[in-house]
């Protein structure tokens, strides 16, 4: 045996994951109940226009309007075109005001672009702006979108489990989908508290988090395989099992959402507050990668745990 | 050395030069300023396949979805929407963009995308109308009167009905207003007039005269701008319709100019009103060409008109509509608009004919692309719209690079830190996938969108995780006493059945994700999947193979990992 080795650094933590999970579980079960009521307090998500059609304006004005929000807002609200978002977002440059102008829901078509331009035009006489985006969704679009929507967080859970159940034990799928859909569940929570927009790319943020959550519940589960396998643990407790196994795979864990952290950290640092689709994106990431590391450490494990109890996984 | 070291070596150069390879086109292309790109792109049409293209949300652009709108006669055409799609093609075309796009989607979409172009009037004009062109025969003055007349019966009736005006009176003062709308010039002498008259009669009725919002301009009957919802109002009403059926009009209809006037002194803006023939004399389906072109009026200033040139069959039809009809006027009408209503002078034979109006030499070009692209078989309704002006998009490729340096920077901090020398091999793998990544969106001419960098920048955070995984269990081989070369080949092997069913679901999500989003998310679903499975390819040959190399001598003792 090579000693020389030994200097390199590998100290299996020893931290109790499956003996804390009560605890666990309640933190899960309290954030998702804050999901579930903010979600019916708000009476639904605040979906972009992408999902519930209308129309979305960011607009530039030379000026500063910072003041005049109020203005604008009672401008677009005698169009009749519903109720508007009007917001302000951070500038590119220079002394002009960003804002971003949001109708929804009430079948807008492709004129309203035009009505508060125009309008804009006749009640803001001298204030020059641009229109620096247009986005117009018509509301048989939008519902479409939802319904896809629907179906690829669906379909998405669905295909992992088909395949954890193929590779592993069907036990180890759905302890999976326990975990992962744990972190769906907090992101949109997170949209249902905030009452931030809900758009197509948040919905790509969540399908990564599933996918990202997933990540980490299968390296805990192949050492967990791998240890069940080994003849050495097998006077071991599956519960002790389990929690060698989230232990042994903790630092890399750690590492790997370290790493994405501070990637998407740093998405989300740079767009803050431009009104930008990646702002949501990044943050929804942000949450997502957090509480995915979380249920995979935490929760898969222990309802493989459960489970065991129940019906054993090892023969 | 082993054998497969060497082919991994040589597979790995080879990925980098090909990678240089496809890349050297977009990077060429994009160093260059946004005017040179353009040249650059229209003289070689085939470049688009060569090169990374940039997404809407990064150049600028717009973006519509048409949905062909079926009745129930063309309701199981199947043909509808590819005939639809060669037309709107053709007129996109006709734009002169660079790059336009357009694709089918389902069985009743049209996905049109126009980089560059961000006047989204245009597009809907030009990519939206149905463009149906019709000549109508105008009735004559007299005729025009009648209908006027009859109209204001109806509403007169109705007033009334309501008050206990004396019609003779109304009847009088209507008469006389008739006479001077006819002698007179335009609004705004009529209303001081009117007032007078007005007030006499009309002092308890809110509902106004037919008449009463006619005004004259240029030998037309017009109406003010503000007052078209009204007169549109009264027009489409039953009882109106009906009186006129009676009244003998069922063969005729209201049609509006295309284009509000304005008045030179007043300011005014009107829209013109005319009374045609129901019946088309003539369609303009047999146009072989339409061209804008400045007129060459020996009374005016020229100005932009639109010539159309028959073929033989619409000539033909073309002469025996104009012979029969001297002296009448007639009606050039697009999707029932009329955009001018000139006096047929005299038989024309020649096929050609001239559309003027107020156009732009610009209104003029887009409507001939129009009338040259033909009429859609069925109309459209645009049910998606987003229009990006290019400075958003160059500020989000700006801010994205610099999460991309600050994100890969970080992770470099943090993989040193923990791996040593090994994590330097490590982030140079990551430079590699970057470069293959690339290379292979490049090859594929694969769009690149706003979500797509972000899709890069996660990569980056995620191909790690393949290197940190082998490299854990490489520290657990070493802490149990293997030798560097043992513990290298065991961290692989028995990390790589995680490392692959991890990132295949990965995989599966990103191809979800791909088929439900559209533009952007469909680029950021991209980027995902060929991150990952270049990421896959460098962390097990790669490094694997600068690990054996590494060690292959035996001599090295202690593994900087």
């Amino acid at each position: 045996m090579n000693n020389e080795n030994k200097t390199v650094a590998f100290k299996v933590p020893n931290i109790n994951f499956i003996g804390n999970r009560k605890i666990a579980f309640i933190i899960a079960i309290a954030l998702i109940s804050i999901s579930f009521l903010a979600l019916i307090i708000r009476g639904g998500l605040n979906f972009s226009v992408d999902f519930v059609g209308g129309t979305e304006l960011q607009v530039s004005f030379e000026d500063d309007m910072r003041s005049e929000i109020g203005e604008i807002r009672k401008i677009v609200s005698s169009l009749d075109l519903g109720t508007p978002e009007v917001k302000l977002v951070a500038s590119t440059g220079g002394k002009g005001t960003e804002m971003q102008i949001t109708v929804k829901a009430q079948g807008q078509d492709v004129s309203v672009r035009d009505k508060i331009t125009a309008a804009f035009n006749r009640d803001l006489p001298g204030k020059n702006f641009t229109v620096l985006r247009e986005e117009t969704v018509g509301p048989k679009v939008g519902k479409e979108l939802q319904a896809d929507a629907f179906k690829a967080i669906l379909l998405s859970i669905l295909v992992i489990l088909v395949y954890l159940a193929f590779r592993f034990k069907y036990p180890y799928g759905i302890a999976s989908i326990v975990a992962l859909t744990h972190d769906a569940i907090i992101c949109v929570g997170l949209f249902a508290v905030t009452g931030w927009e809900f758009s197509i790319p948040v919905l790509a943020a969540i399908l990564t988090v599933i996918a990202y959550s997933i990540n980490s519940t299968i390296v805990i589960f192949d050492r967990v395989r791998e240890n069940v396998g080994n003849q050495a643990f097998a006077k071991m407790s599956f519960d002790d099992l389990v929690n060698k196994s989230v232990n042994e795979t903790f630092i890399r864990n750690m590492v790997t959402t370290g790493s994405t952290l501070f990637v998407v950290l740093s998405i989300l640092i740079v767009f803050l507050g431009s009104g930008n689709i990646l702002e949501n994106f990044a943050a929804t990431l942000v949450v997502g990668f957090i509480a995915g590391t979380f249920s995979s450490l935490y929760i898969a494990g222990a309802v493989l745990v459960l489970w065991n109890k129940k019906w054993a996984i090892r023969k | 050395m082993r054998k497969s070291s060497i082919w991994a070596i040589l597979l790995t150069i080879f990925f980098i030069g090909a990678s240089i390879y496809t890349l050297y086109p977009s990077i060429s292309l994009y160093m260059k300023s946004a005017e040179e790109q353009r040249k650059v792109i229209n003289e070689d049409p085939l470049l688009r396949k060569k090169i990374i293209n940039l997404g809407l949300d990064l150049q600028g652009g717009m973006r519509l979805v048409l949905e062909v709108q079926r009745t129930k006669e063309n309701q199981n055409d199947e043909t509808l929407l590819d005939r639809a799609y060669t037309i709107v093609e053709n007129r996109i075309n006709g734009l002169g963009l660079t790059e336009p796009n357009i694709q089918k989607q389902g069985r009743d979409r049209l996905i049109v995308e126009l980089p560059g172009l961000t006047d989204e009037k245009i597009a809907k004009e030009v990519v939206g109308s149905t463009a149906q062109l019709k000549f109508h025969i105008l009735r004559s003055n007299a005729e025009l009167e009648n209908a006027i007349r009859v109209i204001d019966k109806v509403l007169r009736n109705e007033i009334s009905a309501k008050t206990e005006n004396d019609t003779a009176e109304a009847k009088q003062s209507q008469e006389q207003q008739l006479a001077e709308s006819l002698f007179g010039v335009t609004g705004n002498e009529n209303s001081e007039e009117k007032t007078e008259i007005d007030t006499v009669e009309n002092e308890e009725t809110s509902v106004s005269k037919f008449s009463d919002y006619l005004i004259m301009a240029r030998g037309d009957i017009a109406v003010r701008e503000k007052d078209k919802p009204a007169v549109s109002a009264i027009l489409k009403r039953p009882d109106v319709i009906d009186a006129l059926r009676k009244g003998g009009f069922s063969s005729s209809k209201f049609l509006w100019e295309n284009k509000a006037s304005v008045d030179a002194s007043s300011r005014t803006r009107y829209y013109g009103l005319f009374l045609v023939k129901s019946e088309a004399a003539m369609s303009g389906e047999n146009i072989e060409s339409a061209r804008e072109e400045m007129s060459q009026d020996q009374f005016r200033a020229s100005s932009p008109v639109v010539s159309l040139v028959f073929n033989n069959k619409g000539a033909r039809e073309f002469e025996k509509v104009t012979a029969r009809n001297v002296g009448e006027r007639m009606a050039i009408v697009l999707d029932d608009f009329v955009y001018s209503a000139p006096t047929i002078n005299e038989k024309i034979s020649m096929g050609r004919a001239q559309i003027s109006g107020s156009f732009t030499l610009e209104e003029a070009r887009n409507l001939a692309v129009v009338l040259q692209a033909g009429a859609l078989p069925a109309p459209v309704e645009i049910v998606e719209e987003r229009v990006i002006g290019p400075s958003l998009g160059y500020d989000s490729i700006e801010k994205a690079s610099w999460a991309m340096l600050i994100g890969f920077v970080l992770i470099s901090i943090l993989m040193v830190y923990r791996y040593k020398l090994s994590g330097l091999i490590a982030i140079a793998g990551v430079i590699l996938n970057i470069l293959f990544l690339l290379g292979i969106m490049a090859g594929l001419s694969a769009t690149l969108t706003l979500p797509g960098i972000a899709g890069v920048i996660l990569m980056v955070g995620m191909a790690v995780d393949a290197n940190v995984l082998i490299f854990e269990r490489i520290r657990e081989e070493l802490a149990m006493g293997k030798a560097p070369i043992t513990a290298i080949e065991t961290g692989y092997s028995r990390a790589f059945r995680a490392i692959f069913d991890a990132n295949i679901t990965t995989i599966f999500v990103a191809l979800i994700l791909y088929n439900i989003g559209s533009g952007p998310v469909r680029g950021f679903a991209l980027t995902l999947m060929i991150g990952i499975i270049v990421s896959l390819y460098t962390a097990l040959t790669f490094t694997k193979t600068v690990f054996r190399v590494a060690t292959a001598s035996g001599k090295v003792k202690k593994l900087s990992i």
